[in-house]
């Protein structure tokens, strides 16, 4: 026996979700592809959870529907819908040994309590807790609990697997060891899943798409590079990477629009236009995208001061001071400037993007 | 067929053998007699069925068509329709409620529905065939219910929601109406307001009404006092017997109310000891000063003041005493410490303790009963005009009415003001740091005031053991076993084991009673708790209000509006043992709610939905997750609920009969012929008795918390917060 995967489409058309006067989900429309790990990503409170939850069947959608398979199942409890989930905190009996946990969502099927045995071993051995089975959780480290969790949640071999925030409770190191083996899990198994993290990073390593969410809507959906690369907002450039942001305008489009002149201070850059159509923009500016320089080696290099800087081993972060706008940049070690400095910035355009400013 | 078609179809064939193999009414002998299988077919024990064809009860036919309406829908080919399957249960039920109040023992209870349908044969009250119909019919009204998605289509919860409703509707809502209906009952036999207005403006209503609110009050600001007193002494001061003090906090839950009233009349009585110390020593000559209100201010003190006690050790202990520190960093001396921070932070605790004390008070009924003389108060005054000569169940509805309005007033009024703050103070808690010492005349105040309490109560519990065992305490103390024999002998005769004594089928049926109730109270009670914790519904608040609302409704009044609702059809249940086990578990079904919500909010929800996402549908996630975890709040129900069962006197005096009598009754009957020895003899065998039971599930729970010990740290509220 062994664990298979029936993966299978999730749709989501105008969900809307109210608790009362709040509107927590705004009407999301979203497609996940089966087989395909989709995070939704966003700060604490922009409806992450409450749109799992929407699919996962704990909360009824106020208005829209839910698809699982091609199957409207927005009716249909949690229990009769092929999903599982990960909870944030776990949720394992505390009353019932590590064998039980995992195995308590096939006592409800048809299969003899041998092939449920069978099944569970399977499901702790993917998940590398083989010998834990007579373990209660509480005897269990934090890591290990996740496993089991996650673990319990495999064996029913759902066609959508859900996330809630499942790392946020361990600590870095782990952090990333933990998301490296569910990635590979679901890679493996070709499952498709839905992954809530507020944390970027972790979005960044493990997604095939990102969903980034604000204020109950959806703000961009994209692949990492996409969204890094291409933000289509403010909210997304500064929550992706933690981008600069700085105000400039539009002087000039080239004749296909494909191409834009961005002033910004004396100087001017050119830019892919990227559909923007006002002339405010911000330019983004990634941290990582700027090299300093002692002395101006090109025209097009910006002149900044030195405001703070930090030596963190690997690297040196800076504050710089350019033309009333602080920037913050990365810079690695070889180079030095000390505080007070007075530098040149060059700004590297494969890591520059424009978004629009209201 | 759908899982939902199967149910309905299960709902709907247990209606029909309801409706065809069991006796329609009530049956003499008792349903579990069997007695009406001899005879199956006569009007008597006839099935519903058989009334309508054979007995001329034309008027029960909408029932069987309703229901053979929904049997048609249940085979229809595209399932059934959730309106249809709705409709058929609810018509069916409110109609069966319906023929039920319109048709009683004399044919049609209101004349315009005779001239409107001609004369029609009587009906007595309903019985196990018409509860298993009507139950049925809620059941399909629910699965219609969950058909049109109610609770999202879960119909086991809708089924629950039903079942508790129509419990509390029936048990508490409904009787407690009728005593207002009761009270506006004219002598003619019709009903006006203006009957009700008289009676609840009578003098005599008000006289009563003032002599309880005063004692009330008198109580609940002794209560609360002398309970400050001993949380403090608890808390506050070096003094070593704690556990005493915790004994203490324990006896009034085991001890039958008006014990301590007899205690007090085998001290102070015109034959007590220390009345004749008194004659004696000092020339006081005896007297009965103790019947009226001071004995009654006495005995509810020192019955009442436990619970004080219990309430005021959590707000002394949520008083935290880095307050008090920084209060005494800013140079305050102790006594302002005291007067401008340990104070104010304990009013709204101390309103608290007042106010339970106030209600303890006005519900008390076993202690007036014994020691009131011709201080009346309303709970024995109800219970006179009921059994007494008077028999005016008007006036008992008004001094009803008068007495509900006092408790009602005392919950709204701590639900409202006082709810509130005193969990605002209370979030304090959990600080570290030595409490301030008392200042010295606050600490010798608290000594003088607890200390000869303390010696009062254990003389009292002292003189309740003795008592049993001596002829006739203070006229004749030769030590005898006298009483004990008397209650409790056994004989052995050649048939084997006689029970001769003549407490012990008082005692059998109070125990069977007890452990029937207990059970269910449990149940009930931890529903409604999952149901209030766990569940969003429409109506949920007015839900929550009603439950909550039976806390404060005192025992007399569940009486009384028990014999007004219950003694007529179509529910006719006095005289019969099931009565007194409705009466325990709605009775004590507060107190399993408020344990179920307690534990309830220790275990972290996600568990529950977890265990909905693993396939298991709400009535599995109960059964395999909530239960197991909930342990100890069915361990203290249960055992709350036996406990009460037994000691309680107020509601279940009213509804005892020879054939069920309570251990309570026969006592207070035994003091009423002043048969003190038998009396005390039965009430220290009670005391021990639930001692023993209390002690054996603690023993018991205590063993397996030991062998679960491994699961105990992780097993409630694993819960961290989610973002
Ligand atoms: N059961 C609920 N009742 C009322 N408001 C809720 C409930 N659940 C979530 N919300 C509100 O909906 C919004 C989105 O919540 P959530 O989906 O939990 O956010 P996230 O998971 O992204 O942090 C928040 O403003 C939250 O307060
Ligand atoms: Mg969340």
């Amino acid at each position: 026996m062994s664990i298979e995967s029936r993966s299978a489409a999730v749709r989501l058309q105008a969900v809307a979700k109210r608790f009362g006067a709040v509107t927590a989900v705004d009407d999301i429309d979203l497609l996940i592809e089966p087989g395909t790990l989709v995070t939704l990503l966003g700060p604490s409170g922009c409806g992450k959870t409450t749109t799992l939850r929407m699919i996962a069947g704990l909360e009824m959608p106020t208005s829209g529907s839910v698809f699982i398979g091609g199957k409207d199942v927005t009716l249909l409890p949690p229990n009769e819908r092929d999903v599982s989930m990960v909870f944030q905190s776990y949720a394992l009996f505390p009353h019932m040994t590590v064998m039980e946990n995992v195995s308590f969502g096939l006592r409800e099927s048809n299969l003899s309590r041998e092939a449920q045995r069978a099944k569970a071993q399977e499901g702790l051995a993917l998940v590398g807790l083989t010998g834990f089975d007579d373990r209660l959780p509480s005897e269990l480290s934090g890591g290990q609990q996740q496993r089991v969790a996650v673990a319990r949640a495999l064996v029913l071999e759902p066609q959508v697997l859900l996330f809630d925030e499942p790392l946020s409770n361990l600590d870095a190191k782990l952090r990333r060891k933990m998301r490296e083996d569910i990635r590979e899990i679901q890679l493996k198994l070709g499952l498709t899943a839905v992954y809530v993290t507020h944390d970027q990073e972790e979005a960044l390593a493990v997604s095939d798409k990102i969903v980034v969410m604000n204020k109950g809507r959806i703000a961009q959906e994209g692949t990492p590079a996409d969204l890094y690369q291409r933000p289509a907002d403010a909210f997304v450039a500064d929550f992706i990477g933690s981008a600069n942001l700085v105000p400039g305008e539009i002087v000039a489009r080239d004749r296909k629009k494909k191409k834009v002149t961005v002033g910004l201070g004396k100087s001017k850059l050119v830019l892919p236009a990227n559909g923007i159509s006002g002339d405010k923009v911000f330019l983004v500016i990634r941290p990582s995208g700027v090299l300093l320089d002692g002395k101006a080696a090109k025209s097009d290099s910006l002149p900044a001061k030195v405001a703070r800087a930090t030596y963190l081993g690997s690297h040196w972060e800076y504050t710089l001071d350019a033309a009333g706008q602080s920037i913050f940049v990365i810079q690695p070690v070889g180079k030095r400037f000390t505080a007070g400095a007075r530098v040149y910035m060059q700004l590297d355009p494969a890591q520059l993007a424009l978004v629009e400013r209201s | 067929m759908s899982r939902q078609s199967r149910h309905i179809l299960l709902v709907l064939i247990i209606a029909w053998l309801g409706l065809v193999a069991l006796p329609w009414y009530g049956v003499a002998a008792g349903f579990w007699s069997f007695a009406w299988l001899a005879a199956p077919t006569e009007s008597a024990n006839a099935s519903g069925m058989v009334q309508m064809i054979a007995h001329g009860r034309h008027w029960l036919w909408p029932v069987p068509v309703l229901l053979a309406l929904a049997l048609t829908e249940v085979f229809r080919s595209s399932g059934p329709r959730s309106w249809v399957i709705t409709w058929c249960g609810g018509l069916a039920l409110a109609y069966l409620l319906l023929q039920g109040f319109a048709l009683g023992l004399k044919g049609w209870n209101f004349s315009s529905l005779e001239t409107l349908f001609g004369p029609a044969s009587p009906q007595i009250g309903m019985g196990s065939g018409a509860f298993v119909v009507g139950t049925a019919c809620l059941l399909l009204l629910s699965a219609g219910l969950a058909l049109k998605g109610y609770m999202r289509g879960d119909v086991f919860l809708v089924s629950s929601i039903a079942v508790v409703v129509a419990c509390i509707g029936l048990f508490v809502f409904f009787p407690v109406a009728l005593i207002l209906v009761e009270a506006a009952l004219t002598p003619e036999g019709g009903y006006s307001l203006v009957a009700l207005a008289e009676r609840l403006f009578s003098a005599d209503v008000w006289s009563v009404t003032w002599n309880s609110l005063i004692l009330a009050v008198a109580v609940g600001l002794a209560t609360t006092l002398l309970g400050l007193g001993f949380a403090l002494l608890h808390k506050r001061t070096g003094f070593r017997a704690k556990g005493l003090l915790r004994l203490l906090a324990i006896l009034p839950i085991i001890t039958p109310p008006f014990v301590i009233g007899l205690g007090i009349i085998l001290l102070f009585g015109r034959n007590g000891m220390a009345t004749w110390l008194l004659n004696e020593f000092l020339g006081i000559p005896p007297s009965r000063w103790i019947y009226g209100f001071f004995g009654l201010l006495l005995v509810q003190t020192l019955a009442f003041t436990p619970i004080a006690y219990l309430v005021l050790i959590g707000v002394v202990d949520g008083i935290s005493p880095s307050m008090e520190e920084a209060a005494q960093t800013l140079r305050a001396n102790r006594w302002r410490t005291f007067k401008t921070v340990t104070w104010p932070l304990m009013r709204p605790g101390l309103a608290n303790a007042f106010l339970i004390g106030f209600v303890e008070s006005l519900a008390d009924f076993g202690n007036p009963l014994v020691l009131g003389g011709n201080y009346d108060v309303l709970s024995t005054d109800i219970f006179f005009a009921i059994v007494g000569s008077q028999n005016d169940p008007g006036r008992a509805s008004a001094l009803s009415i008068a007495l509900l309005f006092l408790t009602l007033s005392a919950f709204v009024l701590q639900r409202q003001w006082i709810g509130k703050k005193v969990y605002t103070t209370i979030s304090g808690k959990g600080d570290s740091g030595l409490p301030a010492p008392l200042p010295v005349g606050v600490k010798r105040l608290v000594y003088w005031a607890t200390m000869p309490w303390l010696a009062f109560t254990i003389l009292l519990y002292g003189i309740i053991l003795i008592g049993g065992f001596v002829k006739s305490l203070g006229i004749d103390n030769t030590p005898t076993l006298q009483h004990y024999v008397t209650a409790f002998g056994i004989d052995w005769t050649e048939h084997g084991l006689l029970w001769s004594g003549r407490a012990w089928p008082s005692f059998f049926t109070t125990v069977e009673l007890a452990a029937i109730a207990a059970p269910l109270t449990a149940v009930i009670g931890l529903l409604t708790a999952y149901l209030l914790n766990r569940q969003r519904f429409i109506g949920q608040s007015a839900f929550e209000f009603i439950t909550m609302l039976s806390f404060a409704i005192p025992g007399t009044v569940i009486g009384v509006s028990y014999i007004l609702a219950f003694n007529v059809p179509p529910i006719e249940l006095t005289g019969t043992g099931l009565i007194l086990i409705i009466c325990f578990v709605f009775r004590n079904m507060p107190v399993s709610i408020r344990a179920g919500l307690a534990t309830m909010a220790q275990i972290d929800k996600s568990l529950d939905e977890c265990s909905l996402m693993l396939r298991h549908g709400s009535f599995a996630t109960i059964r395999r997750v909530v239960l197991p975890l909930l342990r100890p709040a069915i361990v203290a129900s249960l055992v709350y609920a036996f406990v009460r069962a037994i000691t309680s006197v107020s509601a279940v005096i009213f509804l005892v009969s020879a054939q069920y009598n309570l251990a309570t009754a026969y006592i207070v009957g035994r003091v009423e012929v002043s048969d003190f020895g038998v009396a005390i003899a039965y009430s220290s065998v009670l005391i021990l008795f639930m001692l023993l039971a209390i002690g054996l599930i603690q023993l018991g729970v205590g063993e397996q918390r030991r062998a679960a010990r491994r699961t105990a740290p992780a097993a409630l509220g694993i819960g961290r917060g989610t973002t």
